[in-house]
């Protein structure tokens, strides 16, 4: 009888011990740290276990905060990145306004079918909203003019005459000139001058307008 | 059934016809008739089509609007293509329609002046001549 009594207690012990166990690996596999494995301090069958299970836990909790910072980390490195980005879309289209009805445009940079989609679509909008009559696109920062780019740039030009502006390629390189005539490009109906310079004074004697040098006393 | 015909107006000898709405195929053809009658009866030297409240234009309407360019040219008239918004503008360049030997302009009002110079210049052709 007496052994009998000691294997129920036995099993009630084991029972009683595999429960909190259990309960801590539940809460944890849910993703909740906060629960501690408890370490008996009189030594017995489940000791090693426990502290096996405290250690792993640690080990874990630990894993899981290294990759947290670097989550956290990636994100600030991510929110950065989409601001630069930002900044360079916003300043791979300007369009200045420089005279009444006189729209300045500098590209600088490669440009490809996006950036141009873009280029055209900004150029359009700023002419309605400065109702400009003339365009001056100052490609002196583009290093490379192939033949998408100059197709662009055409198309570009097309989509602004028939609001109704004009345009003016102005800053074109010896490379550029050559690579365009060895491509075979037709710039035939693009009215284009060497510098901005020159771009300006085409667009104020399309206006009308002169620029005299002002007699100065004495 | 009845088509919706859009106003023609004249302002001294120049017509003005504004879109303002979506054009389908047949009362795009019946403005072209309008048009083309009205352009006969007024002797009118110059035209402004003013599209800004337009805002879809296919490739039918597109090759439309060069058609009655080129046939009010033929009968005189200067046409001028009036607040182009900038979506048709880049619609029509990708469609690959060129509105030859039309005038574009911003809106009506430099529509009118560019008109007033072509035919200023028609004019002092007809003195020289």
């Amino acid at each position: 009888m007496a052994e009998k009594t000691d294997l129920n207690q036995y099993k009630e012990f084991v029972k009683e011990r595999l429960k909190s166990l259990l309960n801590v690996v539940q809460s944890v596999s849910s993703g909740d740290f906060s629960m501690s494995v408890k370490i008996s301090e009189k030594e017995d069958e489940f000791t090693a276990l426990a502290i096996g299970l405290a250690r792993m836990i640690n080990d874990m909790i630990e894993a899981n905060r290294v990759s947290e910072d670097r989550m956290a980390k990636l994100q600030t490195v991510v929110e950065e990145k989409e601001r630069l980005l930002k900044t360079v879309r916003e300043l791979s289209s300007p369009v200045i306004q420089v005279w009444e009805n006189v729209l300045v445009m500098p590209l600088v940079g490669a440009i490809d079918s996006a950036r141009a989609a873009r280029i055209t679509e900004d150029l359009l909008t700023g002419i309605i909203k400065y109702q400009a009559e003339i365009v001056i696109i100052d490609i002196t920062g583009v290093p490379v003019v192939d033949t998408s780019v100059a197709n662009h740039l055409i198309q570009t030009i097309k989509a602004a005459a028939l609001l109704g502006a004009k345009c003016v390629v102005v800053g074109i390189s010896s490379e550029v000139a050559q690579s365009l005539i060895n491509l075979g490009v037709d710039l035939s109906g693009v009215v284009t001058r060497s510098n901005l310079q020159a771009g300006v004074r085409y667009a104020m004697e399309m206006m009308g307008l002169e620029v005299v040098l002002k007699k100065r006393e004495g | 059934m009845e088509v919706a015909r859009i106003p023609i107006l004249q302002i001294e000898n120049y017509l003005v016809a504004s879109i303002q709405t979506a054009l389908h195929d047949k009362a795009a053809t019946q403005f072209r008739d309008d048009l083309l009658e009205r352009i006969y009866a007024t002797k009118a030297r110059g035209l402004i089509l003013d599209l800004t409240a337009v805002d879809v234009v296919d490739s039918f309407l597109a090759r439309l609007t060069g058609d009655i360019a080129e046939m009010a040219g033929l009968m005189g008239t200067a046409v001028v293509i009036t607040g182009l918004q900038p979506e048709v503008a880049i619609t029509l360049v990708e469609l690959g329609v060129e509105l030859r030997g039309v005038t574009t302009a911003l809106n009506l009002e430099k529509g009118i002046a560019a008109l007033r110079k072509m035919v200023e210049k028609e004019n002092t052709y007809d003195t020289i001549g």
